[in-house]
């Protein structure tokens, strides 16, 4: 029963893999695609753009109008026309520049309620580590900069890294429950390709562009030799190998392709891979005189 | 077929070429004649996945439809580690994603229907080997619905298409084990469900 289930499996495998592309509806497809691909008209976005403006504009017109931009700017602790408050010591508050904040510094700034509390909640930042390299990049994390009105937005500071500190680009930080929820740097979603060592790549891409694209067999056969003999166990070992021995095949060196070809015929390599191809060749192979 | 026509019928994998490289540059920058070029150089495969994938004609031209549009903005992750057709492949398995559900809707919708109806054309067993060839097509496709799409996916790829587990990872950007899991499971799944048809006669 398990044979004849398994049987039956990859005939109707065969079968879903022989379904022909019949007469689709290419072009019908591709003057989808190229219409539905042109750029958008552009009084639309130009329309949406002004009406942005003139809504943002409006607003502010209005809390001017009412005094609720001089509230605010009060709430944040900004005065109109105040006097402009003497800059803080050197080194005692990062901005967004690249250099790092000490982190004695950080404690001895005017604002010890907030930025510890935050920085504490970073699980890789040692707050407390006494001896800091401000030529270590710095894993970067946001907090708040104010010392007690919490609505002003929030900033990103350079905290200190530990003494030692494995390279971290980000560093999350967990939302303090009384301060308001900071702002955190996202990387880019991981990328589709996986990475694959640019040695192995190189020597692949040289063996497969001799291959498909017009190289001499025995130019092509050396440099997938070359590939294997560097990378017997790469990534692209086994689909390699099984273009080593078309290659063979090309050269006319039948016994060598004969054996080349067994593994995959066999159903040895990857479980079936190209097991079909290769009983073919293979059998092409040895019905030649 | 001769040894060279068979050499040359057979698929392969590729990482991607300076062709690729190229086209990928102008499509970044908005290029809509690379568009062009890249639909006339890999509709015809990512077709032929959809087809496989999904089991209707329809829905697997909307794949090709949402798959070419959405490659603009794809390639910004392209990194050349895979060919370009097979990164194609990769954003059509996820554009698929919904494909295939309204189709599994359509396919059990239209089961129901055909079941009141006696005599359907498709449950006459001719002597037809190509008939017989449709027929098991469908039934596999009709299994694959019952399929997670991540298992669905690594199915077609692997088994139906007959990619290396090393070229669907790069395709799908999961681990070689996953996919090889994936397929795993997705076999002992079809087979249970081959199991349940032969059963029902």
């Amino acid at each position: 029963m398990a044979d004849a289930l398994d049987e039956l499996l990859i005939e109707a495998t065969a079968a879903l893999r022989a379904r022909a592309d019949g007469d689709a509806p290419v072009d019908a497809t591709r003057r989808r695609v190229l219409a539905s691909a042109a750029p958008r008209s552009r009084p639309r976005r130009v329309g949406v753009v002004a009406f942005a403006f003139a809504l943002s504009s409006g607003t502010l017109a209005w809390a001017a109008a009412t005094g609720r931009i001089e509230r605010a700017l009060e709430g944040l602790g900004v005065k109109a026309r105040a006097p402009v408050a003497p800059l803080p010591e050197p080194g005692s508050i990062v901005g967004r520049g690249d250099r790092a904040l000490p982190a004695a510094a950080s404690e001895a700034a005017p604002a010890p309620a907030v930025v510890p509390a935050v920085v504490a909640a970073a699980p890789a930042v040692d707050v407390a580590a006494p001896a800091v390299d401000v030529a270590t990049p710095a894993p970067a994390v946001v907090t708040p900069v104010a010392p007690s009105r919490s609505r002003r937005p929030a900033r990103i500071v350079r905290a200190a890294p530990p003494e030692v500190a494995p390279p971290a680009p980000v560093v999350a930080v967990a939302p303090s429950p009384s301060a308001p929820a900071p702002h955190v740097d996202v990387e880019p979603p991981p990328v589709a390709t996986p990475a694959v060592d640019d040695a192995e790549l190189i020597a692949y891409r040289r063996a497969h562009a001799l291959h498909f694209h017009g190289g001499a067999p025995a130019a092509t056969l050396a440099a997938w030799d070359a590939y294997l003999a560097a990378f017997p166990d790469g990534r692209f070992a086994v689909d390699a190998r099984y273009d080593r021995a078309l290659v063979l095949v090309r050269l006319g060196r039948r016994a060598a392709a004969r054996a080349a070809l067994t593994p995959f015929a066999d159903g040895a390599v990857d479980g079936g891979y190209r097991q079909r191809e290769a009983r073919a060749l293979r059998a092409a192979l040895e019905a030649q005189p | 077929m001769s040894c060279a026509e068979l050499v040359l019928s057979i698929p392969l994998v590729a990482v991607a070429t300076d062709g690729d490289l190229a086209l990928v540059a102008r499509l970044r920058d908005g290029d809509r004649a690379a568009l062009t070029e890249a639909y006339n150089a890999h509709h015809a495969p990512v077709r032929a996945f959809a087809r496989r994938l999904i089991g209707e004609d329809a829905a697997a031209e909307d794949v090709v439809h949402d798959t070419f549009l959405a490659l603009p903005r794809a390639v910004a992750n392209f990194r050349g580690a895979s060919s370009l057709r097979s990164f194609v492949i990769g954003v059509a398995a996820n554009r698929a994603r919904r494909h295939v559900r309204a189709a599994a809707r359509r396919r059990r919708a239209m089961q129901r229907l055909a079941d009141t109806v006696p005599g359907r054309a498709d449950h006459v067993a001719g002597p037809d080997v190509e008939q017989r060839r449709r027929q098991l097509a469908d039934r596999l496709a009709a299994a694959l619905a019952e399929l997670a799409h991540e298992q669905r996916v690594a199915f077609v790829l692997c088994e139906v298409e007959q990619r290396t587990a090393v070229e669907v990872a790069i395709i799908l950007g999961a681990p070689e084990g996953t996919i090889r899991s994936r397929v795993f499971h997705a076999r002992r799944r079809l087979r249970e469900l081959l199991a349940a048809e032969v059963d029902h006669g």
